[in-house]
């Protein structure tokens, strides 16, 4: 990924130097982002959205290289453009490529008179038919305030609906049933994914299915959706190569492991984080893959992974519920010894939390609040025990076990 | 890249529409121009001259309320848009640029990064940690290394003595001399009043952590931008933190498109 950078129009000895650095970290920025998030704790998640790829943030590198150096110009006193609006004074000249005059010219050209070219210009852009549709309406208020950062440091500090969890019974019942929001987060969330599809993204779709499953309270094993599971194949195919340095652990199953998972003899185990990508992280966490075994691994050097088989996982959560597992194997169904019980950031055995408390037990806000909320307060405040016949309330965790055949960039 | 996003990129936003920067600037030039051709005057500068914070959404369009909710943001924004459906608007693209700049300059320059023009001889290491810590969400943040251990820090305080506001600008007289320097065009405030109707002119470190900016209009007086209704308060019981940012109309960068 190489940088195409702007020209500078300014110049001086504090200005060359400092875009001579700029250029240089800048590099160092795009070649430290693929190693920089890599577990619970260094989550990319803890980057506000518009910084969470790498993509975009080398777009922003190059558009913000000019304006930084004018800012350094201005602190130097050094020469160059773009101080006033005298013709003579060597102002910042930009000469647009037709297209862009164009657009301009079109968006000024409504009405002649300032408040027009603002409106024109700020109503977007008249070669994006998206930008012309129908607007859908807003968001809740409650959970919109959160996901756009707003941080509130005091939980209540009792518990409310600590005589049994679930929407309904959140604050006594005197606060509204959030069900059918969390379904429409739910139906968004599948929404959203399915764009993503067409650019060979399977996680977000996945993401918002398995909340759904877990909502539902069927707890029944997810195997992923049909017309997905090739793109999330893919695309973690395409991640644990990416990250194989990084975020990818070989793991030496038993013997009674392998045939549980039906593991064919070359076949390896890897642990992965998946903290890399938002929506890879949202849905798996860390979680376990099994591929064909025919990448060459020297050492802890894991070769290129050619064949993703099946990733494994359990769907539970430390702020909702949480599957204990005793003698059982996490992606299979739950044996008789293994429970589900409240996790441990709601309850332990000196304390207990309200949903709120839990969250930010976790450092969750913002973002990280809203996308966790759904599963927390399904659960409620405190330690809940969980009970079958109230799983669609509270919702019930589950195993996941995906397994993806061979198609084009997993295995062929 | 979509048209808009090139348009934003280079830092077009037609803001001498907005009458404050119009007359901050001081100039008379107009948006437009119209001669033997046309000539689209415009003036750039940070959203926000006081704050470190990194943006987010700015919510020009209602797809980018669903998409902050979900936590969704194109993979690629200038290719991105479009193959997806859903649209981020150009002020969302020019902000994360501006936070970028800023998270560039915090990592590069010596020092808190304010004022000085000299490239840190910190480690490589050390630098992507600060740029990282700059874009991180407030909760994920490390406290300790730049640019939340010292940005927001006071370089003063000074005690208000009346104020009074007209046209949503304050105007603050204290006694004795604030101490802002006109050499510098980057102060801004911290204001906390503590009783009645004065407490309106307050700021809110929440949402303006390291104050808003001021204009200095003498040695014992500054204004700045606060809305609500007109009015005039003598006997103030409270003070005045006195704040540096990025830098005021010094950093006003002119652009010119034809």
């Amino acid at each position: 990924m190489t940088f195409n950078w702007p020209d500078v129009p300014f110049s001086g000895t504090k200005v060359d130097a400092f875009v001579v650095a700029y250029k240089a970290f800048a590099q160092e920025v795009l070649d430290a982002y693929d190693t920089e998030f890599y577990d619970a704790a260094h989550s990319v998640e803890y980057i506000r959205l518009p910084y969470m790829t790498k993509e975009n943030v080398k777009i922003y590198l190059e558009k913000a290289l000019v304006y930084s150096a004018f800012v350094i110009k201005q602190r130097a006193g050094e020469s160059g453009p773009g101080t006033d609006f005298e013709l003579g004074n060597s102002p910042l000249d930009l000469e647009l490529p037709p297209g862009e005059a164009g657009s301009l010219l079109k968006k000024l050209g409504c009405t002649w008179d300032n408040d027009s070219f603002d409106i024109c210009f700020e109503n977007g852009d008249n070669d994006n038919p998206d930008d012309k549709k129908l607007a859908p309406s807003s968001p809740p208020p409650e959970v919109d305030d959160v996901a756009d950062g707003a941080e509130d440091d005091d939980c209540p500090k009792t518990l409310s609906n600590y005589r049994g969890g679930g929407p309904k019974a959140t604050n006594n019942g005197q606060t509204p049933d959030k069900s059918l929001l969390w379904q429409t987060y739910v139906a968004v969330l599948k929404s959203a994914g399915l764009g993503l599809l067409a650019i060979g993204r399977g996680s977000l779709w996945t993401t918002g299915d398995m909340l759904g499953h877990y909502l539902g309270g069927s707890g029944s094993t997810y195997t992923g959706t049909g017309f997905v599971t090739p793109t999330l194949g893919v695309e973690i195919n395409s991640y644990v190569n990416k990250y194989s340095a990084s975020y990818v652990t070989e793991l030496n199953p038993s013997s009674a492991a392998r045939s549980a998972y039906g593991m064919d003899a070359n076949d390896k185990m890897y642990s992965v984080d998946f903290y890399g990508y938002l929506w890879l992280a949202s849905g798996f966490g860390t979680a376990t893959i099994i591929t064909d075994g025919s990448e060459n691994n020297v050492g802890n050097i894991i070769g290129n992974i050619s064949y993703v088989k099946q990733i494994i996982d359990d769907y539970d959560f430390l702020y909702a519920y949480t599957i204990v597992r005793n003698s059982g194997l996490p992606g299979l169904p739950l044996e008789s010894d293994d429970s589900i019980e409240s996790g441990l950031y709601l309850c332990t055995e000196q304390e207990q939390r309200t949903v709120c408390g839990a969250l930010s037990q976790g450092g969750f806000t913002g973002l990280q609040y809203v996308v966790r909320l759904p599963v927390a307060e399904a659960h409620g405040d405190g330690c809940v025990p969980f009970q079958e016949e109230r799983a669609q309330d509270t919702g019930k965790p589950f195993p996941v076990r995906i397994q993806f055949s061979r198609t084009s960039g997993n295995g062929l | 890249m979509r048209t808009a996003y090139e348009l934003a990129g280079k830092y077009l936003n037609l803001s001498l529409s907005d009458k404050y920067i119009r007359e901050t600037e001081g100039s008379n030039k107009d948006v437009v121009s119209v001669g033997s051709s046309i000539v689209i005057h415009d003036i750039y500068n940070y959203a926000d001259k006081m704050s470190a914070d990194p943006t987010g959404y700015q919510f020009e369009h209602p797809d980018e309320k669903w998409m902050n909710l979900i936590g969704f943001y194109p993979d690629d924004v200038s290719v991105g848009i479009g193959t997806t459906g859903y649209f981020v608007g150009y002020k969302t693209f020019q902000r994360a640029i501006e936070t970028t700049s800023k998270a560039m300059l915090l990592s590069l320059l010596d020092g808190d990064s304010k004022r000085t023009t000299t490239v840190g001889v910190g480690s490589t290491r050390a630098k992507l940690d600060i740029f990282f810590n700059t874009l991180k969400y407030k909760s994920s943040r490390d406290t300790t290394i730049k640019p939340w251990s010292n940005w927001n820090d006071s370089v003063g305080i000074c005690t208000p003595t009346s104020i009074s506001r007209n046209d949503n600008v304050a105007i603050v007289t204290t006694t004795p001399a604030h101490g802002m320097t006109t050499q510098y065009d980057d102060w801004g405030v911290v204001m906390n009043l503590n009783t009645g109707i004065a407490t309106s002119f307050n700021i809110s470190t929440t949402r303006h952590p390291n104050g808003v900016p001021v204009k200095i209009i003498d040695a014992n007086t500054f204004s700045y931008r606060n809305s609500g209704l007109n009015t005039s308060i003598t006997g103030l019981s409270g003070t005045a933190s006195i704040q540096v940012g990025w830098g005021g109309t010094s950093n006003n960068l002119h652009l010119y498109v034809y």
